[in-house]
């Protein structure tokens, strides 16, 4: 049986057609850099945790603590500050790596009852299920946790952070120091492309541009830079200077040929109607 | 219960990555293929979010909340079915997390006294913005379920099979919650218009 027309194209109300016009028109949200930083993150830590050092992995962050000498590396590290980037945000990406661990270290029946993700809030009942292998340093961290906000918190990126530091077993600083380092710097990537965003969005493109410059100087190899990419060659065409643009188009895409912002791109540098 | 065994023709068997080396391959993969899925669908996530009955101050970690689960479960979501799988979960993410909230006193994430105001008039609503503020509070009027059908084809103008396999109900019920939906969101606009227009038409409809 086919499906009905939509209502926006059958109905014979005015008034029900702007409504539903309206609807779908993309409203305007600040959180999708964010929301792209903690997927990232779940990826990244999962694909981690699948190397059969998940035994005790609580966290993305517990997991350096098990197998720290082993794990130490600058992206390891980055990805820990994405994961605590992640929780700034609401708990969110820190609950779903821990939802991925419990997957693989809980018994089925655990497992079922912990995988559904429960928005904002993290279940106490799975703390107790956690293996004897677990370092117990790396329990403190729950209750820590648990106390962060239920209710999510407003989208100011600047939140402070609710995550607690990394609880590394081993004695190795340096790498709680590049942690609250990546922390911080993944924080301050997010809030420097919002700006941007703001700048576009407000018709200021030269603002843009000069808000992108220092992001390239602040991360060089930041994890947003395609992002960053993409909005710069955005604000090169708001700006009117299409050959920059193009330059830029052209250089991203040789270095990034199968990106997903391919069609973006080239619809960004398409001449106007 | 999870909803999700009800899901199954937008995923494939949950597979588990294999063991082994961790591989940065698949990670970039992974990566962009969720830069692809946040770029296309971000919008569509949050302002379905948002017509479900979340309030705005917590639709964008709701949205970002679905795109975590997305990474979680990227293996099992085939190629092409991206949208109709973020926009199922971000149903499910949407109705427990009403279910928690109403467990607080809190607001239906709009102002109780818009439900029964008059609505703009059509010259007011070409002004997008105040369109979907007057939408969002029709929405918010209508049932759960029918509101929820309502939003995935009217607005999200998924097929009747996907929003079948995303709420986990039999196709013959989208059918009909479809039908009842459109009667009663096209009943609550007569009704806010009539408030409006006829403020001499004693009795109303």
């Amino acid at each position: 049986m086919r499906d009905p027309d939509r209502l926006l194209e059958s109905s014979e109300s005015d008034v029900e057609r702007l409504l539903l016009g309206a609807g779908r028109e993309p409203a305007s949200s600040r959180g999708r850099q964010r929301a792209l930083l903690a997927a990232t993150a779940v990826v990244t830590v999962s694909a981690l945790t699948t190397n059969g050092t998940a035994a005790a992995t609580v966290t993305g962050k517990a997991a350096v603590g098990a197998k720290a000498a082993s794990l130490v590396s600058l992206k390891w590290i980055a990805v820990v500050g994405l994961a605590s980037l992640g929780a700034v945000s609401g708990t969110v990406a820190v609950q779903v790596a821990r939802e991925h661990a419990f997957a693989h270290v809980t018994p089925p029946s655990e497992s079922r009852r912990a995988a559904p993700s429960r928005p904002g809030k993290v279940s106490s009942r799975s703390a107790p299920s956690l293996p004897g292998s677990e370092p117990p340093s790396a329990l403190p961290a729950l209750p820590a946790i648990e106390s962060a906000p239920a209710a999510p918190l407003p989208s100011a990126v600047e939140a402070p952070l609710v995550v607690p530091p990394v609880t590394i077993v081993s004695p190795m600083t340096s790498v709680g120091v590049a942690h609250s380092a990546a922390t911080s710097a993944a924080t301050g990537e997010v809030a420097s492309l919002d700006e941007a965003r703001t700048a576009l969005d407000q018709a200021d493109p030269d603002r843009a541009l000069s808000i992108l410059q220092e992001y390239a100087r602040r991360f060089p190899r930041g994890a947003l830079a395609p992002e960053a990419a993409v909005l710069r060659i955005e604000a090169l065409v708001a700006a009117g200077d299409r050959p920059a643009a193009t330059r830029a188009a052209q250089s991203f895409l040789r270095a990034n040929p199968s990106s997903p912002y391919a069609q973006r791109i080239e619809s960004l540098l398409a001449p106007n109607p | 219960m999870s909803p999700d065994e009800n899901l199954l023709p937008i995923f494939d068997p949950p597979s588990r990555v294999p063991l082994g080396p961790p591989d940065p391959e698949p990670v970039e993969s992974a990566t962009s293929r969720l830069r692809g899925m946040v770029d296309g669908h971000y919008d569509a996530v949050w302002r379905t979010v948002r017509f479900l009955g979340i309030p705005d101050a917590a639709a964008d970690d709701v949205a970002q909340q679905v795109f975590c689960i997305a990474a979680r479960r990227l293996a099992e979501v085939m190629p092409g079915k991206e949208r109709s799988f973020l926009l199922s979960t971000a149903w499910r993410v949407a109705s427990e997390s009403r279910r928690a909230a109403q467990r607080r006193p809190t607001t239906s994430g709009v102002d109780v006294e818009l439900l029964d105001s008059p609505l703009p008039s059509p010259e007011e609503l070409l002004d997008q913005k105040r369109a979907r503020a007057a939408l969002q509070t029709v929405l918010a009027a209508m049932t759960p379920d029918l509101r929820t059908v309502f939003v995935l084809f009217e607005i999200e103008e998924l097929t009747s099979p996907e929003i079948a396999a995303a709420i986990g109900v039999p196709l013959g019920t989208v059918g009909s919650r479809l039908r009842r939906a459109r009667e009663q969101f096209q009943s609550i606009v007569k009704r806010r218009n009539a408030v409006e227009r006829s403020p001499a038409r004693e009795g109303g409809t």
